[in-house]
């Protein structure tokens, strides 16, 4: 076999495919095994991390510099916010429309297994409190404590953290400033971010290579870890889930096909790397440059992608959305708490709340975020958080799988095509 | 002198026999009475409370029944334990009223029971713990910590009728609504429906539902209250000093460590 076809072979979607059924059967018949391949997965993320901040800082400045530089920069923010907050209301009907559509009813039967997982979960973490001893006074949130952490306070910190919110809040602030700037160092400046972003790029390609590996090790560690039981518990739930992702896939692939003009087939064909990477490495983050390639030969305004899709990845919230109007009604349902219609309003603007809530938060803090709908509707949401937890591994694959293509929608619907775009002006 | 040697042995046997079980010099009139009955009469509440006390006849068995035989041995009598008591206030009345010598039921010492009987040493010492509907502490929270929930406590309240949960909770929650019951396992259902928003009882107690039933972690959550005791001791009536301070010798030698793990390991080696 010559490289150019081992090449080929790796970068296949049906070797993709393989690596994922071998990577679920490993994690169901050799759990322990699987555990061990946990730190190849670990690794592959990492590397692909790594020059992720690199690129995201050279990309959205790029962007935003590029974005001054030409006319109609109104335009695009304007279509920017209009993206997204009409996104993330059909991201929240989408989630509210799949529980009302699949509702299911909680019965005694189903309530005494979820028990039964919340008291395995959940032992020895009973509370204690005093009557009359002081009791230690937790810090209260503020309106401005939830500001502070949109605000970099010391950039190189925030690099060093990896808070990609701050960052790309802090590049909007500096590429604003580097954009105004008419000087040969910006020119220079741009030309060495421009550089760095295409270093970052072949190293991706090349990472790509090794997807394959890395799939079946994270998928199957993943499997081996949680095992199937607890799935079939909460089958409806993980139904649910599933099916509100699918939505947000389905109409995704709608508008980008709309927009981009091009053969669905085209679209599916150039987007799908985006959704295995998305799928795989669960960090909407790591997807950031396969999403910009894959609007770039959809032929979408080159700038325009550089600066909207970081944006977009960071706030615009949309799987996590999705996640918590259905997770709310699921936990409306243990408790037996009947919602009734503006139960399911509250829902619907309470998850576009908790999702703006959850930017720049992963893993167990974003499924915590679902509390912030449940105090809005006077639920608990303390015992359900631990089988939430405990399902997220596969819940975070559909809810960065959603988040990510939701989010190449909302790019290709903010920004123009290329060839358009040049004849236009 | 064969005089002499005849009461030289009439004396040293007489001071032997003093030394020996059936002694003719006389006993302190608490231990008297119970020699004389042989019989020591144990009083426990009819209800089962594993793995203090459960079974009946032959059967009977638990960590208060343990240490009652030993008492028992202790004093040279066989042990009869009486449980006819449908309230632990009523095993306090049978030792109060001499129905009863000592009364080893799981019970709690509390003030009004001090007044009329005497309390051993405790055996073991418990907190006092809570199990709050979810649902109830979202509902009535109202954005406060839990403990300030609970230091202000206005729904209803659940606890065995006549027990020292029943002073207890009058005491540390006055605003609520007290629904006394017969049965814990009522109240347990009750406040995992949602009928009432509190049980309250012991923490062993309270760790025990998560084996009875499991699946009550998703609609309740326990709470201990770290700064109140419960502490389990004997009731002797106070007539019977000597006795108190059998009771006592015992529970020092043999039963001065039992904490909630050791109980838990009893109650789920009981329970296979």
């Amino acid at each position: 076999m010559t490289t150019a076809h081992l090449k080929s072979f790796l970068v296949s979607p049906w070797t993709i495919l393989g690596s994922i059924i071998v990577g679920i059967l490993s994690g169901v018949y050799a759990p322990e095994f699987s555990i061990g391949l946990d730190s190849i997965g670990s690794i592959y993320i990492s590397l692909l991390k790594v020059v992720v901040l690199p690129f995201l800082l050279a990309t959205i400045l790029v962007g935003i510099i590029g974005l001054l530089q030409k006319e109609g920069s109104q335009t695009l923010i304007r279509k920017i916010i209009i993206g997204f907050v009409s996104s993330m209301f059909i991201a929240a009907v989408i989630g509210v429309g799949t529980v009302m559509v699949t509702g299911t009813e909680m019965t005694p039967e189903k309530k005494t297994q979820l028990g039964v997982l919340v008291n395995d979960k959940d032992s020895g973490t009973d509370l204690n409190i005093t009557l009359k001893e002081p009791m230690p006074v937790a810090a209260e949130v503020s309106a401005g404590k939830m500001a502070e952490k949109f605000i970099p306070e010391n950039i190189f910190n925030t690099l060093n953290n990896g808070e990609s919110l701050k960052i790309v809040i802090f590049c909007l602030i500096f590429g604003v400033a580097l954009g105004h700037l008419k000087t040969e160092g910006q020119r220079m400046l741009v030309e060495v971010l421009k550089s760095v972003q295409q270093a970052s790029i072949s190293i991706f390609k090349f990472l790509n290579y090794f997807l394959p590996i890395a799939l079946l090790a994270m998928i199957s560690s993943q499997v081996g870890k949680v095992g199937v039981g607890i799935f079939m518990t909460m089958f409806d739930f993980v139904f649910q889930q599933f099916i509100g992702g699918m939505l947000v896939i389905a109409l995704g692939t709608v508008v980008i096909w709309m927009r981009s003009g091009l053969s669905l087939a085209t679209v599916i064909r150039e987007t799908k790397e985006t959704l295995i990477v998305a799928v795989s490495s669960r960090s909407s983050l790591a997807c950031i440059p396969y999403a910009q390639e894959a609007l770039h030969r959809l032929h979408f305004d080159k700038g325009g992608v550089e600066l909207t899709v970081p944006l977009s990845f960071t706030v615009n919230r949309i799987g996590s959305i999705v996640y918590y109007a259905i997770a709310t009604v699921f936990i409306a349902n243990i408790y037996d708490a009947p919602l009734g219609l503006t139960g399911l309003v509250v829902v619907l603007f309470g998850s576009i709340l908790a999702g703006l809530a959850s930017a720049g938060t992963t893993g167990i803090l974003t499924v915590a975020t679902v509390a912030v709908v449940c105090d809005l509707l006077k639920l608990p949401s303390e015992a359900v958080l631990v089988l939430l937890i405990a399902v997220d591994p596969l819940m975070d694959m559909i809810r960065t799988a959603s988040h990510v293509h939701g989010n190449v929608a909302v790019t290709a619907f903010v920004c123009d095509k290329e060839a358009q775009e040049s004849g236009q002006t | 002198m064969k005089k002499l040697l005849t009461l030289l042995v009439v004396l040293v046997t007489s001071l032997a026999q003093a030394q020996m079980p059936g002694s003719t010099v006389p006993l302190p009139a608490d231990i008297a009475a119970i020699k004389k009955a042989n019989v020591l009469v144990v009083a426990m509440t009819k209800n089962d409370v594993p793995p203090f006390f459960s079974g009946e006849g032959d059967d009977i068995r638990g960590l208060d029944v343990e240490i009652a035989r030993r008492i028992g041995v202790l004093l040279g009598v066989p042990v009869q334990f009486r449980r006819d008591a449908v309230s632990f206030a009523e095993v306090v009345e049978q030792v109060r009223d001499g129905r009863a010598d000592i009364a080893v039921s799981k019970l709690s010492v509390t003030g009004p029971r001090l007044q009329v009987v005497k309390f051993s040493a405790p055996y073991v010492k418990l907190r006092q713990s809570l199990v709050i509907n979810r649902l109830w502490l979202s509902q009535n929270g109202q954005g406060k910590e839990v403990y300030q929930v609970i230091r202000n406590f206005n729904g209803k309240i659940s606890f065995i009728r006549n027990s020292s949960y029943d002073t207890f909770a009058r005491i540390n929650f006055p605003n609520a609504t007290f629904l006394p019951e017969d049965k814990w396992d009522v109240i347990i259902d009750k406040v995992t429906r949602g009928d009432i928003a509190a049980a309250y009882r012991d923490e062993f107690e309270i760790k025990k539902i998560a084996f009875e039933k499991p699946d009550a972690a998703i609609t309740t959550k326990s709470i201990t209250i770290s700064d109140s005791v419960d502490n389990i001791a004997i009731a002797v009536n106070p007539k019977s000093v000597q006795l108190l301070s059998i009771v006592d010798f015992v529970i020092k030698n043999e039963y001065s460590n039992i904490d909630t793990k050791k109980l838990m390991d009893r109650y789920k080696a009981e329970k296979k």
